[in-house]
């Protein structure tokens, strides 16, 4: 079984009297290792795709599975608990809380996930050192930039080694310089640890580093293709 | 979840917005230190009037014959024998005092009044009775005076008599004659109290006894403590001593002055609504500032829940930073309470420049010179009870920070 599976997947939001098709009968799968993107327009289903993937928001019919189990019958609990252990996230705004420091920031998961204080606070050094955040551990996200900010997040959503990583729209707050080695950053993570990275953008110049490119239109998938064909 | 890592992201989070904060805890500590002192200061108060009433009268506890409290009349008196000796050695006991308490006539050469006559050892009397302060003219009874008498300012004045001066006193005996005797003046006291300076007439014990032809007899055993906290102690000795003697009872002084005890009851009750008022004005305030700080941070708990943080998590948290919130405004108000009892205590709230001497509270004298009383149980009753508020307050904008819809917070 793929690691991720969607299978005619359909979800509408209702604006007044208008239907707005957010997923309209997506059937989609994710193998591991991939490095894929979400492309498309604003209003495309982009984040609502990756909202279902991550047991954020339930499809008005069909079903989605990750590694295995089937989201759509999970209590809010169960859900909780495979984001925690088995699903990353990383946000637009980056969304560290900010009273906390980079590593406290990055260990959060684990500590809810009830790792000890010190293998969490190696474990989380250690990333943060290969990420070349070395020096900024103890700061907080108010004293970084936008770019470190959201290298914490990838961290963030790392650190716990999960079955996939889900980006919504990682790069968009960012300049083009930090763009690009974010997602550098991120591609050498799938290269060298197998992460399966998942995220949607607009921006032709970091949607052409992903390696499957599933371009979406009016919550339909309207191509699919993958690097090298 | 551990219980320490949510204490110290709690704790974090409280330093968000440290002037919302420190207003929170203020306002906590500030109704704990209003709470702490005015309590104090009420009980010292109680604690001095009940003092002066039992050292006037009645005593921590009054052995009378049956029926004695409700009716008042000179019949029901009883034979003291060696039950003052044996109530004087129980531990806990500090004077026991009988007394003699007959309805008189006072006559003098150019008034006759009618006026409250008691017969009293004035040994026994000497530390504690208060009248003695009260003295504005003469000198208080001694053991060996022979037809003295101490009286009120008032009944001294409408009798037309002063000290060294003589005037009648006429009572019943117990065979329901009518006995008198002359006395002489040997003080004169004013306590302020209209009822007891028009009427009150301290005589030695035996001529007392001698002209109701009560010999040996007794209307009370007033018996002093050494403090309240003997009280319940010390009544049940002395009804095991009374065992034998079913005609006898032992009240608290709260059934022999019973205006005093209704008039502190319904004071204290007061003073605790206004407590309560202020503690719901607090509560509300704790529950608006944990409401705004939850809705702030709806979009950080939106991220929070998505990352896979559970809703209980979450509800605990804003529990928990209201818990150290409480802790703190407690730990505020007991230093400021602690700081104003302790003023309180050795100096007190002088209200002489508001309230006229010569008051009355329950019937007893009100002294204007308020001194506080320690009372740590009731201290750690209000800290615990404004600890709930503040764990109680937290609780809707804590079901509210678990309810947050990350789909719709992330937007």
């Amino acid at each position: 079984m793929s690691l991720v599976e969607l299978r005619e997947v359909k979800k509408y939001y209702h604006n007044g009297e208008s239907i707005i098709r957010a997923a309209d009968g997506v059937s989609l799968r994710i193998e591991r290792g991939e490095f894929s993107v979400l492309a498309g327009p604003s209003g495309s289903g982009k984040t609502t795709i990756l909202n279902l993937i991550g047991g954020l928001d339930r499809p008005d019919s069909g079903e989605v599975f990750v590694d295995g189990d089937n989201l759509t019958k999970k209590d809010q609990k169960a859900l909780s608990r495979i984001r925690r252990h088995k699903i990353g996230f990383i946000f637009q705004a980056y969304n560290l809380v900010p009273v906390l420091t980079a590593e406290e920031n990055a260990e959060f998961v684990l500590m809810l996930n009830g790792v000890p204080a010190k293998e969490r606070s190696q474990r989380v050094l250690a990333l943060l050192k290969e990420m070349g955040m070395s020096g900024l551990e103890y700061r907080k996200p108010g004293e970084m930039s936008g770019g470190q900010q959201q290298r914490v997040a990838v961290a963030r959503a790392m650190v716990t080694e999960p079955v996939i990583i889900l980006a919504d729209e990682p790069t968009a707050n960012l300049d083009s310089e930090s763009s690009i080695n974010l997602l550098n950053l991120m591609r050498r993570f799938n290269e060298t640890k197998g992460i399966t990275f998942l995220f949607s953008s607009h921006d032709e110049r970091v949607i052409h580093l992903a390696k499957r490119i599933i371009h979406l239109r009016d919550g339909k998938i309207e191509s699919d293709q993958r690097e090298g064909l | 979840m551990d219980a320490r890592e949510i204490m110290k992201l709690a704790w974090k989070n409280l330093g968000r917005h440290r002037i919302r904060t420190t207003l929170t805890v203020l306002a906590v500590g500030g109704s704990l230190f209003l709470a702490i002192t005015f309590v104090n200061m009420a009980k010292g108060g109680y604690s001095k009037m009940i003092d002066q009433g039992v050292r006037a009268g009645s005593g921590h506890i009054g052995v009378y014959r049956r029926g004695y409290l409700e009716d008042r009349v000179a019949e029901q008196n009883f034979l003291a024998a060696d039950l003052p000796e044996k109530v004087r050695k129980l531990p806990g006991v500090a004077a026991v005092l009988p007394h003699i308490q007959l309805s008189a006539l006072a006559q003098s050469a150019y008034e006759s009044r009618g006026a409250f006559l008691v017969g009293l050892v004035p040994s026994e009397e000497a530390s504690v009775n208060p009248y003695i302060q009260k003295l504005s003219q003469g000198r208080f009874l001694q053991d060996a005076d022979m037809r003295k008498a101490v009286i009120g300012s008032i009944l001294a004045r409408e009798l037309k008599v002063e000290t060294g001066k003589g005037f009648v006193i006429t009572v019943q005996d117990k065979d329901g004659e009518l006995q008198s005797e002359k006395f002489r003046v040997a003080g004169i006291f004013h306590t302020g109290i209209k009822e007891i300076d028009n009427s009150l007439v301290m005589v030695n014990l035996r001529e007392a006894q001698k002209l109701s032809r009560l010999t040996g007899r007794v209307h009370e055993l007033s018996v002093l403590l050494l403090s309240a906290s003997w009280q319940e102690s010390v009544q049940s000795a002395i009804r095991d001593l009374l065992s034998d003697r079913q005609d006898l009872v032992a009240e608290g002084w709260h059934r022999a002055m019973p205006n005093l005890y209704h008039a502190i009851q319904y004071d204290y009750v007061s003073l605790q609504v206004i407590l309560l008022l202020l503690v719901v004005i607090v509560g509300i305030g704790i529950i608006n500032t944990f409401l705004m700080s939850v809705l702030e941070r709806t979009r950080e708990f939106g991220t929070l829940m998505a990352i896979g943080t559970p809703p209980a998590f979450l509800r605990w948290l804003v529990v928990t930073e209201a818990f150290l919130t409480g802790i703190m405004g407690i730990t505020l108000g007991w230093i400021g309470g602690c700081a104003a009892t302790d003023y309180l205590v050795r100096y007190g709230l002088d209200l002489t420049s508001i309230i006229s001497k010569g008051q009355e509270f329950g019937g007893v004298f009100f002294d204007p010179v308020i001194r506080a009383s320690w009372n740590f149980s009731t201290m750690a009753f209000l800290s615990l009870f404004l600890l709930l508020v503040c764990i109680g307050a937290s609780l809707y904008p804590a079901w509210q920070a678990g309810t947050v819809n990350p789909v719709e917070a992330l937007k």
